[in-house]
């Protein structure tokens, strides 16, 4: 451990915050641990807002906590949530914060994520027009949509489609646009986009495809009209956009430090120890633009790869061996569906395979006889095979794979 | 005691579900062949341990991946963090039963 560390704040009550906080302790840190989060509801899972949040009215924040207070007892870290970082000084290491208060430590780590991003249209800042992001969000969500009540949802990837997908449930007419020809293909195989599509609309999900939106107005008789180029126009009670988010920035003052820390790809410049140029700071999470020995720089946003970059973070603070990164694996619960996907899916066809089992196709990535991505429906074992097979690097053998009569449990070690 | 079944019909790395107490419990062989008893609903979230992955003598909750240890109910890894429910199992003339601990 680095013996001149004898404070850490750690920026963002997020799945990336938690996790170095949790790490730092159990890697002996024995200093100070400041907690910051601008939300007052502290440190909560976000992917529940899309979810049980909505559906199940008595969600609370507390029902949904990353740490309980208990534990951050236990791990004896000073909480100031509701408590937002105002200004980041990086060469004195201070924070500024929204009370009025200045903080300074010997690491700072910015896990600060990020917001959900808005269309630069006319309109787009109307109470109307909500995203999901924050615990008051969904709430606010949750309040607009009664049984009958009719949302517009924009955007055909993950947060669109479970936020579709959970407001069918709720018996609420869905108009689900997105500007591609079909939602989630920029994640899935087209193929299965096809079969999950059909599903949704199923369920009562009304679906426009290569939507141009021009406007939002809150001027007629409706309490939003979404207005298209084509001179369309879709009245609602509420918009829920779900079309990305942008990495939460800390606002700093002086343009060497300026230089040094924001990435032109957006985020915050780090090493792939999550270290940045600026001795003392780190980022770790959504925010963390992180550049590998190739010079190509990547940002993350999935669940895991938060939790990953928390535990690296905090091994980085302490001087020891970083853990070992997971193969990449995320999900999305869309109603009734369970979606897992692991590995990198490539997009050419002749590497793509299908397999018949249960009720939804499992597809994977094989090419050279190895096992690279694979993605399932309510099937979650198919996939947790696919990790393990791509972790170990074993031969991975196309015609098996596809047949269901050879069991993949068996296939699993090669 | 309650009866679950026969040592024989549960293979190692297979999962079956006690409906019949509340909250359900998953009785699971583990890949050393061993039998545990566990409550079957994951601690973080609503999922079905008997759904899940074993792997050696853990299960691999089918939601979010926090690896549960059979022998003890603790998670190995996050998103849980709580663990669940262990309960005794006990094997005689080939049949499996479990004694609810709770």
């Amino acid at each position: 451990m680095s013996a001149s560390i004898e404070s850490v704040i750690v920026v963002g009550a997020s799945a990336a915050g938690i996790s170095c906080v949790r790490q730092l302790r159990k890697g002996g840190f024995a200093g100070s641990i400041t907690l910051i989060d601008k939300d007052e509801n502290g440190a909560y899972e976000r992917p529940p807002l899309s979810k049980q949040v909505l559906m199940a009215p008595a969600t609370t924040a507390q029902d949904i906590l990353l740490i309980e207070a208990a534990e951050l007892d236990e791990l004896n870290v000073t909480s100031l949530y509701g408590n937002a970082l105002v200004e980041l000084k990086s060469q004195s290491r201070e924070v500024v914060l929204a009370s009025g208060e200045t903080l300074s430590a010997d690491a700072i780590v910015l896990a600060t994520g990020g917001e959900a991003r808005r269309l630069p249209i006319e309109g787009a800042d109307l109470p109307e027009v909500l995203v999901l992001r924050h615990y008051a969000d969904a709430v606010k969500l949750r309040e607009i949509v009664k049984p009958g009540a009719k949302v517009a949802v924009i955007g055909g990837g993950f947060i669109g489609a479970e936020t579709a997908a959970s407001l069918a449930k709720l018996d609420v007419q869905v108009e689900w646009l997105d500007a591609a020809p079909l939602p989630l293909a920029h994640l899935l195989p087209e193929a299965l986009c096809e079969e999950l599509v059909k599903h949704h609309l199923d369920a009562g999900v009304k679906l426009t495809t290569n939507c141009r939106i021009s406007k939002f107005t809150n001027e007629g008789d409706a309490a939003v009209t979404i207005e298209f180029t084509n001179g369309d126009t879709l009245e609602a009670d509420a918009i829920v956009l779900g079309v990305g988010m942008l990495p939460q920035m800390p606002f700093i003052t002086d343009d060497a430090s300026k230089e040094l820390l924001l990435s032109s790809a957006g985020g915050i410049t780090v090493d792939e120890t999550l270290a940045t140029r600026i001795p003392g700071i780190y980022a770790a999470g959504d925010v963390a633009a992180v550049t590998q020995t190739d010079s190509t720089t990547t940002r993350h946003e999935h669940w895991q790869s938060a939790q990953h970059q928390g535990e690296v973070v905090a091994a980085t603070i302490l001087g020891s061996e970083a853990p070992e990164e997971p193969t990449h694996w995320f999900w999305s619960d869309q109603g009734d569906l369970h979606i897992e996907m692991a590995g990198h899916m490539l997009p050419q066809s002749e590497y793509l395979i299908k397999r018949e089992e249960g009720d939804w196709p499992v597809y994977f990535s094989v090419k050279d006889n190895r096992m690279v991505g694979a993605v399932s429906v309510n099937n979650p074992n198919a996939v947790r095979v696919a990790l393990r097979m791509i972790k170990n690097n074993v031969n991975a053998e196309p015609e098996k794979l596809a047949d269901p009569a050879v069991s993949l449990r068996a296939q699993m070690r090669g | 005691m309650l009866f679950v079944c026969k040592l024989d019909d549960l293979e190692p790395g297979e999962a079956i579900k006690v409906d019949s107490v509340k909250p359900p419990i998953a009785v699971i062989r583990g890949e050393s062949g061993e039998v545990y008893a566990i409550d079957d609903t994951c601690s973080h979230a609503e999922a079905s341990f008997c759904d899940g992955f074993v792997e050696g003598d853990t299960v691999e909750c089918p939601l979010h991946m926090s690896v549960f240890c059979l022998k003890t109910g603790e998670p190995e890894n996050p998103p849980a963090t709580k663990g669940v429910g262990t309960h005794i199992v006990s094997i005689r003339d080939g049949d499996i039963y479990i004694e609810v601990q709770r």
